[in-house]
């Protein structure tokens, strides 16, 4: 517990530092900046002027960095100038959509990748083995951004799934079954790309974690007294393999951010990506340190839940610890 | 010359182990107040077990570290008092020969760069000079012509240390001080190491300080033994007393390992 | 395959992928400006060597493409044979800012055009563009992962080699550039600077802003292998010799980070040019007129262009084969590591 409180503060700091960095950055081209914003027709010129007193846009950096924490204290973190709100109940929505998405990928990614590593790992040689690696080496060569645009063209010429957009124009009047089939068809092209995109490589990782502890004498052992094959890979090679995995996991989260980003703009799915092009393009500030700073919270936070899950998870962490 | 070239007057080394944040302040003394001398073409030999503190004295006389106090005379300065600018021309003098030749030796230079490589830190000369100087140093400790260009892994255990030993020579020391370099290597190859180590003696009137663990070989080279036990010299003699009349106990004890029965192997003047 | 194969067969590929690049002004039938309006959008052409009416031709020809107003709709005009020539005169251009021509290595007379990889919306030949956006993009991941090399091997060996604060500070560094998702990270840095600069200038910029972001894990590595090769005994005896510190490790201790460097290098480079294809594609990088593959493929945010015009998609394409390149490489350095 005072391992996960430690981990916490640690990451709180990351937080400041980078907000802090954030800000400095911006006062690199501060002129620029501004005129450009008085420029952005979105953006109300009267909003600009009465928002400077309340922000000190133009006042000491530190004392703009300090009403801008006062703020982010009262939990409103910030002003869109572009959609005259607070940034709080702007991005809530966003975070969660690129959230679901997120999961819903992860969840499938993981679950393709360890079922076909596993399966692989028990052929080591076969045909089989040997398709998967050359199916997952040519995605990995294929970048996100053509994987989208492919499945893009595809639903566009079949149209078989949505090609954006995370609802129908008339979500709100369909039934609640209707709902949960229509958010999942337009779900189907974004996870897809998603999924294709990581999971070649967690797949590499789990055949080759697996494989080794296939090796282990525990498993030998294992076999000796004729174990089932499948219940020695499920229940004995893959636990054993699992620290590594969920090791990879942690550090797994800045790559599906990364990926969710570009997929959100592509498709069109109303996340955290599509805001922050969007506010970067329109010079929306708070908004844009807003979104920086919720990605690093995420990625920490992910990095975090995985050494929870290792800690519970690998007993020999559990005795170490004390 | 009476006075000897060497004079380690109460070398004491405490290695102290700080831990960020922490009260305590550990330390490990490895050497306190050792005092030993060595005279011109003479051969003193350090024996003692492992953790006594042997190669610590002999990276101290080197000055690869510096000793918490006391002094290091080489003739008449002491190296304590300088420091790493001072130094450079008394690095010419006192070469120390590492324990493991293979770690020590760059695995990624020819046999001939490892030689001249003191040469080029010392900027001796042009490169044609200096792979010259090597090749010739090279031939006198009996490293044939084709193994110039070879690198150290393909070597065998006892040509590695003659290239280590060629290396140790090229600047001309005085003293070389030697740890362990017998270690690893087949009784034939010690055999001729040890001849090759005694001939050079001769003709260079070289000192040696030999750090070793085994007290049989160190006698057969050594014109005095120092005993050395957990940081302190305990007994200090010629190695005909050592062997025949061990006044500490711990040095009895380390004659009886050495010798089987009726194997007096006590230096008469000739090699092995 | 040997060794010395597997690494030089993807050498090799990419190697002349990119003197095709750089020799974009004579390789290419036409310059990147050049606009043919009244065929917007055209497919590619095709060449044959037999005509209608049934002769075979040795050298290979095509037909002008005519729409009869209706610009969805192109069709062959199969009166006029053109050839395909060689070594033609066509629009001047200026290779490596010293070579002054205007021969090109293949064209067709007026009236036809020769669009090998079809046109776009402003009838813009797609194959000159690029080649010429290739210029841009290949060459933006290289400097960009020289720059990031560069930086890494500076701070980690600083890091690895003299430890203590500047250690600790370069890592705490690291880690706030670690904690954010890399794209994330770009776009943040992005963001800051000034969105609408010459197009020497942003290119400039975008090798700048992806190499200085991509320096820690570099770092990191070379850090690594510092920390390990400085406490050798070879590291040692030198210094017993008086080696300076310079000298201990220019001569023994940086020599060994040459295999993570290059390995690095065949990872990063496309990495980094997949970095300023999609900053070009979402506008924040390198803008019209100058092609980038990235702008070029933003044509596709177009709903029509998605469905009817296939072959604005290929600036994506040539990536694959250009990543399998480096990736092949990147994977026999690591074996040889």
């Amino acid at each position: 517990m005072r391992y996960v409180l430690r981990r916490v503060v640690h990451g709180v700091l990351v937080l400041v530092a980078v907000s802090i960095l954030s800000f400095l950055l911006l006062h690199l081209a501060p002129g620029e900046f501004f005129a450009e914003m008085r420029l952005n027709p979105q953006i109300a010129p009267g909003t600009v002027d009465a928002l400077r007193a309340q922000y000190g846009l133009d006042r000491a950096l530190p004392v703009q960095y300090g009403l801008w924490m006062r703020s982010v204290l009262k939990g409103e973190f910030g002003y869109s100038f572009a959609y005259n709100q607070p940034v709080s109940s702007l991005l809530w929505p966003r975070v969660l959509n690129t959230l679901l998405l997120n999961t819903v990928a992860l969840l499938i990614a993981w679950l393709v990748a360890v079922t076909f590593g596993t399966w692989a790992a028990a052929r080591p040689g076969k045909w089989e083995d040997r398709l998967c690696s050359l199916g997952t080496s040519t995605l990995l060569v294929i970048p996100d951004l053509m994987l989208a645009l492919a499945l893009l063209m595809l639903a566009v010429r079949t149209r078989w799934f949505p090609s954006g957009g995370m609802v129908t124009i008339d979500f709100a009047d369909l039934t609640a079954w209707s709902k949960v089939k229509d958010l999942g068809a337009h779900l189907v092209l974004p996870a897809a790309v998603i999924v294709l995109g990581t999971f070649p490589l967690l797949y590499r990782h789990v055949r080759s974690s697996v494989s080794e502890s296939l090796t282990l004498p525990f498993a030998q052992a294992a076999r000796g007294y004729g174990i089932r094959r499948t219940q020695l890979l499920f229940r004995q090679a893959l636990p054993a393999a699992a620290n590594p995995l969920i090791s990879l996991l942690g550090l797994s989260f800045g790559t599906l951010l990364s990926a969710s980003l570009l997929v959100e703009v592509v498709l069109s799915w109303p996340g955290l990506g599509p805001m922050l092009l969007e506010s970067i393009l329109a010079r929306d500030v708070y908004v844009v340190i807003a979104i920086v700073l919720l990605s690093a919270a995420l990625v920490i936070l992910g990095s975090l839940f995985a050494d929870v899950l290792l800690y519970w998870s690998d007993p020999r962490i559990r005795t170490e610890g004390r | 010359m009476d006075q000897p070239l060497l004079r380690v007057r109460d070398l004491t080394k405490t290695y102290t182990q700080n831990r960020f944040l922490s009260r305590k302040r550990r330390g490990i003394c490895a050497l306190r107040g050792v005092s030993l001398s060595i005279r011109r073409g003479c051969t003193l030999a350090l024996v003692g077990e492992s953790g006594s503190g042997k190669s610590t004295l002999a990276r101290c006389v080197a000055r690869l570290e510096s000793p918490t106090s006391g002094q290091i005379w080489l003739g008449d300065a002491d190296l304590t008092t300088l420091h790493s600018a001072q130094l450079k021309p008394f690095r010419r003098r006192i070469q120390l020969l590492l324990q493991d030749s293979a770690a020590a030796i760059n695995p990624h230079f020819l046999a001939w760069e490892v030689v001249s490589e003191p040469l080029r830190i010392q900027h001796r000369g042009t490169i044609g000079q200096e792979k010259a100087k090597a090749l010739e140093m090279m031939e006198q400790v009996g490293l044939p012509k084709t193994l110039t260009e070879r690198r150290q892994h393909e070597l065998s255990g006892g040509q590695r240390q003659r290239l280590a030993i060629a290396r140790a020579l090229i600047l001309d020391p005085e003293l070389l001080v030697l740890d362990e370099p017998f270690i690893g290597l087949d009784v034939s190859v010690q055999a001729q190491i040890a001849n090759l180590l005694l001939a050079t003696q001769k003709e260079r009137s070289l000192s040696y300080l030999l750090i070793a663990h085994d007290l049989a070989l160190a006698s057969s080279l050594a014109d005095e033994i120092a005993v050395i036990h957990s940081g302190r010299i305990i007994e200090n003699a010629t190695p005909s007393e050592i062997l025949q009349t061990p006044r500490q106990p711990y040095t009895a004890q380390l004659v009886a390992a050495a010798c089987g029965p009726g194997v007096n192997r006590a230096r008469t003047g000739g090699g092995l | 395959m040997t060794h010395w194969q597997k690494i030089a067969v993807p050498l090799v590929a990419l190697v002349t992928v990119h003197l095709l690049v750089v020799f974009a002004g004579f390789v290419a039938p036409y310059d990147v400006a050049t606009q043919f309006r009244e065929h917007p959008y055209a497919p590619p052409s095709r060449a044959h060597f037999r005509d209608e009416k049934g002769h075979i031709h040795i050298r290979p020809f095509v037909y002008a493409w005519k729409n009869n107003g209706n610009f969805a709709e192109y069709e062959e005009d199969t009166e006029r044979i053109m050839p395909v020539r060689f070594f033609v005169p066509g629009d001047p251009y200026t290779m490596l800012h010293v070579l002054h021509s205007s021969v090109h290595l293949f064209g067709v007379a007026e009236p036809a055009h020769i669009f090998i990889l079809g046109s776009d919306g402003y009838g813009r030949d797609q194959f000159s563009r690029l080649l010429f956006g290739g210029q841009v993009s290949l060459f933006s991941g290289l400097l960009a992962a020289a720059l990031s090399l560069s930086l890494g091997l500076l701070f980690g060996s600083a890091a690895g080699y003299y430890g203590g604060l500047l250690d600790a500070v370069l890592m705490r560094i690291s880690e706030v550039f670690l904690a954010l998702p890399w794209l994330y990270l770009l776009f943040a840095v992005r963001a800051f600077l000034p969105l609408r600069m010459s197009a020497a200038g942003t290119f400039l910029l975008l090798i700048a802003i992806v190499g200085a972001v991509g320096w820690t894990r570099p770092a990191r590595l070379v850090r690594g292998i510092v920390l390990s090769a400085k406490e050798r005994s070879y590291v040692l005896a030198a210094r017993g010799f008086g080696a300076t510190e310079w000298y201990l490790l220019r001569r023994h201790v940086l020599p060994q980070t040459r295999g993570v460097l290059l390995t690095q290098a065949a990872i990063l480079i496309p990495q980094f040019i997949l970095a300023e294809v999609t900053l070009s594609f979402l506008g924040l990088g390198v803008a019209e007129p100058i092609p980038s593959w990235g702008n070029m493929l933003s044509a596709l945010q177009q709903y029509n262009v998605l469905s009817s015009y296939w072959w604005m998609i290929i600036p994506g394409l040539v990536l694959i084969p250009i990543f399998l390149s480096y990736y092949l490489l990147a994977r026999s350095l690591e074996q040889q590591v």
